[in-house]
C-alpha cells in the first residue's frame, strides 16, 4: 500500500513537471484512471513546495512550512518515507525542520528511521530527531529515552526529559536527578521542574538559584536567558512570580525583595526537602568582568564549548558558574598580543563559510578596548578546511593554555583534546 | 501641548519596566525581553510590545548567519548562531532605508522605528512579528 502511494506520488510529480520525456516508461503507459485528480496533484505540489521551504525558506518560514507539511497527512507521509529511505539516511538532506515533524505522521517506519539516525553520531540533526521522537513517546521507548539522558548533546538530553515527563516514567528519577548537575543550564532547569512535578519540591532550589544569574558570554546575556526560563517554570510551579522581573538584575531593590518572597514560598513548599546547599555547577554566577579572549565552539556533532580568558589570567570553561583554570601570570596578555598579530593578517574579513548548524567563533578585546569577532560557520554543503591559516594559529595558541588531564569535572576532563577534536569537526584539522 | 495619547506608550513602558529611554530620545529595548514573549501565530502581543509600535527604539543584537550580502534587510538576533528552532519572537527584521547589508559577526546597536505585529508573505507564512526600520548600517 505504501509502495503504491509513493509510486503515485512520483508519477504525479513527473506529471507536474510537465516534461513527458522525463517520465519513466511505466508512468507514460499508465491508463488515465491511475493519474491523480487535480486535487491530488495540487496536494502533491504542496508537499514538494513545503519540503523545499522547510529546508531553504527564511528562518521564520522553515518551521511553519514543516508544520503545513505535517498537516497534509498521507501524501506528505508517503513522500517522506520515500525520501528518508529505509535506513533514514535521506533525512539528513531534508534539514532539521522536516526531521522535527517526521514523527508527527504516526508512521512506524519513520519513527524507526528517526531512532536509527539518532544513534548515528555523524547525523547532523540529532537534536531535531530527539525532539521529534520526544513529542509523543511510545511506552516501550522508556529505556531508550532514559539512555539519551547521558547523550553528549544537551539538546538530546533536554528532549529525553520531555519524553520521560510525557511517559510519566517516575522510576527514571535517579537519571533525572543526575541531570541536576548537567553542564547546560536549560537541562538542569528542565530536570528540576520535572522532579518538582514528580513530588520532589527540594528541586525548587535549583530554579530559584537561576533567578540570581547575571553571567554573560561576552555580549550574549546567558544569565538573563536563564532567569526568564526559571521565572516561567517557577510561576507555573508556585502559581505566582511575587513580582520578580526576569529582564532586570536580581540585585535591584524591587527584584531582591521579590526574590526573597519567592524563595520563602519555595522553601515553605519544600519544607525539610530544601537542600542545605547546591552543587557548584548549579550556583549562580555574577556578572563577568575582564574577559579579553573567547573561543566558542558549537557543533551538532561534537557538542558545545564556551571558553573565556580574562585579564586575571584565568580560563573560564562553560556557562553559568564556569569551571576556572588558573594560568601563569602574564599568560593572557602574551596570548592576546600573539592573537592580535595573527588576526591582523586577516584584514577586514570576519566571516567564513555559510549559515549552518556548526560554528566556531573567536573573540578578542583589543588593546583599544574594542571587542572584535571572527566567525566560521559550517553549512551542510561545506567541505574541506574552512579555517584560514591565521585562525589556525590563533586556535593553536588558545589550545596550548587548556588542561588536558583527566578530571572529575566533565567540563575540564581532557579539555584540550576535546576542543581540538571539535575544531577538527568544525573548521577542519589544525 | 502634549496629549495623553502621545504619552501612553511611554507610560506603559515605564509601568512595565521593559524598556527605558536612551540619551538620544529613543527607547532602549532589550532583545532578551522581546525573545521571551510567549507567542504563537495568531496570539496577541503583550501591551508593552504594542506600545512600542511606531516608536523610535534602540536595540542591540547580532546579524543572523546566513544574512545575504547586498540586501536591504537582515534579521537581528540575540546571537549569531542559526542553530535550532527559529521562533518568530527570536529576531527583529531590520530594513535599511539606504545602503545594503554586509555581514558582520560583531554586536550591532541600532536605532530606528519599531513595528510590531504579524507580517505575512504571499503564501500566508508569517515572516516577522518585530520589525525595525533604520536609516543605514
Amino acid at each position: 500500500m505504501k509502495r503504491a502511494a509513493s509510486r503515485l506520488a512520483a508519477l504525479s510529480l513527473a506529471l507536474l513537471a510537465g516534461t513527458p520525456a522525463a517520465l519513466p516508461a511505466r508512468a507514460q503507459d499508465a491508463p488515465p484512471a491511475t493519474r491523480p485528480s487535480d486535487d491530488q496533484a495540487e496536494v502533491l505540489a504542496k508537499v514538494e513546495k513545503y519540503l523545499e521551504l522547510a529546508k531553504s525558506g527564511t528562518a521564520a518560514v522553515r518551521p511553519q512550512a514543516a508544520r503545513r507539511l505535517a498537516q497534509l497527512g498521507e501524501p506528505a507521509r508517503a513522500r517522506l518515507v520515500e525520501l528518508a529511505g529505509a535506513d533514514g539516511a535521506g533525512l539528513a538532506e531534508l534539514g532539521p525542520q522536516v526531521v522535527e515533524i517526521a514523527a508527527d505522521f504516526g508512521d512506524a517506519g519513520l519513527r524507526a528511521a528517526l531512532w536509527r539516525v539518532l544513534a548515528d553520531a555523524d547525523f547532523p540533526w540529532r537534536g531535531s530527531a530527539a525532539r521529534a521522537l520526544a513529542k509523543a513517546p511510545v511506552a516501550d521507548e522508556g529505556a531508550a529515552f532514559r539512555g539519551l539522558g547521558a547523550d553528549h548533546l544537551w539538546q538530546v538530553r533536554f528532549a529525553a526529559l520531555d519524553a520521560l515527563r510525557a511517559l510519566d516514567l517516575r522510576d527514571a528519577r535517579a537519571a533525572v536527578r543526575a541531570l541536576l548537575v548537567d553542564q547546560e543550564g536549560a537541562v538542569r532547569r528542565a530536570a528540576a521542574a520535572l522532579l518538582v512535578d514528580w513530588g520532589e519540591p527540594g528541586a525548587l532550589r535549583w530554579l530559584v538559584e537561576e533567578l540570581r544569574r547575571e553571567d554573560a558570554y561576552f555580549r550574549v546575556p546567558l544569565g538573563a536567558q536563564a532567569r526568564f526560563d526559571a521565572h516561567k517554570r517557577l510561576t507555573e510551579l508556585l502559581g505566582d512570580d511575587f513580582g520578580f522581573r526576569p529582564g532586570e538584575s536580581p540585585a535591584t531593590p524591587a527584584n531582591a525583595a521579590a526574590l526573597a518572597r519567592l524563595e520563602a514560598a519555595a522553601r515553605e513548599r519544600a519544607g525539610d526537602a530544601w537542600p542545605s546547599e547546591l552543587p557548584p555547577i548549579a550556583r549562580a554566577a555574577g556578572a563577568s568582568t575582564g574577559d579579553v579572549l573567547g573561543l566558542e565552539l558549537r557543533s551538532c556533532r561534537a557538542g558545545e564549548f564556551y571558553l573565556r580568558w580574562n585579564d586575571a589570567d584565568e580560563v573560564h570553561v562553560g556557562t553559568g558558574n564556569a569551571a576556572v583554570v588558573t594560568l601563569a601570570p602574564g599568560t593572557v596578555e602574551r596570548l592576546r598580543a600573539g592573537i592580535e598579530r595573527r588576526v591582523a593578517e586577516l584584514g577586514d574579513t570576519r566571516f567564513w563559510g555559510e549559515a549552518g548548524c556548526d560554528l566556531e567563533q573567536y573573540r578578542c578585546v583589543g588593546a583599544d578596548g574594542e571587542l572584535r569577532t571572527w566567525l566560521l560557520s559550517k553549512g551542510q554543503a561545506s567541505e574541506g578546511d574552512l579555517r584560514p591559516a591565521p585562525l589556525d594559529a590563533v586556535a593553536e595558541l588558545l589550545l596550548l593554555t587548556l588542561p588536558d588531564e583527566a578530571s572529575a569535572d566533565p567540563r575540564l576532563d581532557r579539555l584540550r583534546s576535546r576542543a581540538r577534536a571539535a575544531l577538527s569537526v568544525l573548521g577542519g584539522a589544525l | 501641548m502634549i496629549s495623553l495619547r502621545s504619552l501612553l506608550p511611554a507610560l506603559l513602558l515605564v509601568g512595565l519596566g521593559a524598556a527605558a529611554p536612551s540619551a538620544e530620545d529613543a527607547t532602549v529595548v532589550q532583545m532578551v525581553e522581546l525573545n521571551n514573549v510567549e507567542y504563537q501565530i495568531g496570539d496577541d502581543l503583550p501591551d508593552w510590545v504594542i506600545a512600542l509600535d511606531g516608536q523610535r527604539i534602540e536595540i542591540a543584537g547580532f546579524m543572523r548567519t546566513g544574512t545575504l550580502e547586498g540586501e536591504t534587510w537582515f534579521d537581528l538576533t540575540n546571537d549569531s548562531c542559526g542553530c535550532g528552532t527559529s521562533k518568530l519572537q527570536h529576531f527583529v527584521r531590520v530594513t535599511l532605508e539606504s545602503g545594503t547589508t554586509s555581514f558582520t559577526p560583531d554586536e550591532l546597536t541600532l536605532t530606528g522605528t519599531f513595528a510590531a505585529g504579524e507580517q505575512e508573505d504571499e503564501d500566508g507564512f508569517v515572516e516577522s512579528i518585530y520589525r525595525l526600520t533604520i536609516t543605514s548600517l
